[in-house]
């Protein structure tokens, strides 16, 4: 309540009162129950004590031997009172979650932010009008009423806003040669940056940057293709919907702390999210990388690895009744299917004569022509896992010697 | 998977940062929701919001103490969304919160030039004055909004004495700010 000041400053008391508080109820009944059970342990003691010296002062010594083994009796009880105690005071502490589901992805965290800044739209400058352009091309993603970049507004009064001026753990940019992907969806504006130095997947977007237009053939059938907008300007278009916009970093974006502002407007950073989460679908992304070598990444062919991780849950949960990512039977059987679907990969992969390696378990890296891709493609037996072993990491090279 | 994990994986931008965050503490952020805004579909609007907030501050930020970082944010958002909503709405609990409050000040215009982090510095130094139990009880009901009643079972202590605690806490603040010559 903002008309109460105690109240609302109950807000920003220190973390680790919260914390002491939210903990309280794993401490203080231990010690109460320690406590009733040692005055317990004494009364009788006690009571035996005077009923021996009524029935004979001669017992007094067999009777107190007899009342330490109650005592032990009674301390060898103690834990299981202390964890039925926890387990009632955890459940009014609101409830035992541990097998609840994840069933939120940052897409519908994105989705309620959208909504809560709907009030805060600024006009997009003179930069996102260039991005604009290529999304205009396809109106089926982005119109131009959701090309507007959402202003974010923290909240004045919460922790997060208090030291966001903390010096960020972040790799240097290179100015005028790192990638700045976009991706304008929902009205919101993704953004991430490909440093040259860093490996990541959506690294592999930014290496289109020696900005030669071209297109190619993803294997749903769709096409992709690169715009080169100006010298510094390439857009990634899909087919099926959706583009990146890459630009040389420059002087346009601000403040890297885990998220960037763009001519003073705070956008997100995430672009792996938005591309995978564009209608539930995700899209093949076909560069170019500035050595010439072409690179096939983040592939999906009707399943990303998340999707499959979906259905494996799904089926989880039919089988079992109940879900849990964080069960060791659920992480084990999870390992066992990913490294089903990687040997799969790997084994249609050498069979075809295609360089590949098993980097561990979980991890297959290929080397292929195109050609070779495409005629693997185009046998259609194997797409699902081997869209898979693409994303896992694999590329093309022109020459598979090199 | 422990909160410094799930840290990291806010760092690296991972988005199952968000998912096991809910995971672990979706519940119990929906139950303090819940306590402010007495409606589950705000509650869950609330819990996603807090995820949100979090994506968007770690990093730079890297809590100490995770859920208690997570619950001041939703108790943030909870009550900037219940200040949205016209009076008549407001939840009788936290207007009950919030009355017992006023009793700490001689009148409603107390505080009004003291800035509300200063307040919450001070507030949280004269907490670290009282004992450990009165402290834990007095932010158990004035942080997380809980009832005497569940406060009196989690603590497994009698519902008296926790209105005790509490009505003893209210009067040392009100002795303190005033010793601190804000009121």
């Amino acid at each position: 309540m903002k008309d109460n000041k105690l109240f609302s400053a109950m807000s920003n008391i220190d973390e680790e009162l919260i914390d002491e508080a939210i903990n309280a109820s794993k401490k203080l009944p231990v010690f109460r129950i320690t406590a009733a059970a040692a005055a317990i342990v004494f009364i009788a003691l006690a009571a035996t004590v005077l009923v021996n010296i009524n029935k004979h002062p001669n017992m007094i010594a067999e009777q107190k031997t007899s009342t330490v083994h109650a005592s032990e009796k009674a301390d060898n009880t103690m834990p299981e009172s202390k964890e039925q105690k926890n387990e009632s005071i955890d459940s009014s502490l609101n409830g035992d979650n541990s097998t609840k589901a994840p069933d939120t992805q940052p897409s519908n965290t994105e989705k309620t932010k959208a909504e809560g800044n709907s009030g805060s739209v600024e006009q997009p400058t003179e930069n996102t009008t260039t991005v604009q352009t290529g999304e205009t091309e396809q109106p089926d993603v982005s119109t131009p009423s959701e090309q507007t970049i959402k202003n974010e507004q923290p909240a004045t009064n919460t922790s997060e806003t208090q030291t966001s001026e903390q010096t960020p753990v972040e790799p240097p940019i290179d100015e005028g040669s790192d990638m700045l992907g976009f991706i304008i969806k929902d009205g919101k504006t993704y953004m991430q940056v490909f440093n040259k130095t860093e490996y990541t997947l959506d690294e592999d977007i930014g290496r289109a940057g020696d900005f030669k237009g071209f297109y190619a053939d993803l294997d749903d059938n769709s096409r992709v293709y690169t715009v080169k907008e100006d010298d510094k300007i390439l857009i990634v278009k899909f087919e099926a919907g959706g583009s990146v916009t890459l630009m040389l970093w420059n002087e346009d974006v601000q403040d890297r702390m885990g998220y960037y502002r763009f001519n003073g407007l705070r956008v997100d950073r995430s672009l792996m999210a938005a591309l995978s989460s564009n209608d539930g679908k995700a899209y093949s992304v076909y560069v170019t990388r500035p050595d010439s070598d072409d690179m096939y990444d983040y592939v999906y062919n009707g399943k990303i690895l998340r999707q499959m991780k979906e259905e494996l849950e799904e089926s989880w949960k039919t089988e079992h009744g109940k879900y849990n990512p964080l069960d060791e039977e659920y992480q084990a059987a999870l390992h066992v299917f990913l490294k089903e679907k990687i040997k799969a990969v790997y084994d249609i992969l050498t069979e075809n004569g295609i360089q590949a390696e098993l980097i561990n378990e979980v991890r297959c890296e290929m080397t292929m022509t195109k050609e070779q891709f495409e005629a693997i493609a185009a046998s259609g037996s194997i797409s699902d896992e081997y869209a898979f072993g693409l994303s896992s990491g694999g590329y093309f090279v022109d020459d598979p010697e090199a | 998977m422990d909160d410094n994990k799930i840290i990291e994986l806010y760092w690296r931008r991972d988005e199952n940062a968000v998912s096991q965050t809910k995971a672990i503490y979706g519940e119990k952020l929906k139950a303090l929701a819940f306590r402010i805004l007495h409606s589950s579909e705000d509650a869950e609007e609330c819990e996603n919001d807090t995820y949100l907030k979090a994506w968007e501050s770690i990093p730079p930020q890297k809590p100490q103490h995770f859920f208690a970082y997570l619950a001041k944010i939703c108790r943030n958002t909870a009550l900037n969304m219940l200040e949205k909503q016209k009076a008549e709405k407001r939840s009788a609990v936290i207007v009950e919160l919030s009355d017992e409050l006023w009793e700490c000040l001689p009148d409603r215009h107390s505080l009004e030039e003291i800035a509300e982090q200063e307040l919450s510095k001070i507030i949280s130094t004269f907490l670290k004055t009282v004992s450990k139990e009165n402290r834990i009880i007095f932010v158990r009901r004035y942080f997380l909004s809980e009832t005497i009643s569940d406060i009196s079972k989690a603590l497994s202590i009698s519902e008296s004495k926790v209105k005790s605690s509490l009505f003893r806490t209210r009067n040392k603040l009100r002795d303190y700010l005033s010793k601190e010559e804000l009121l």
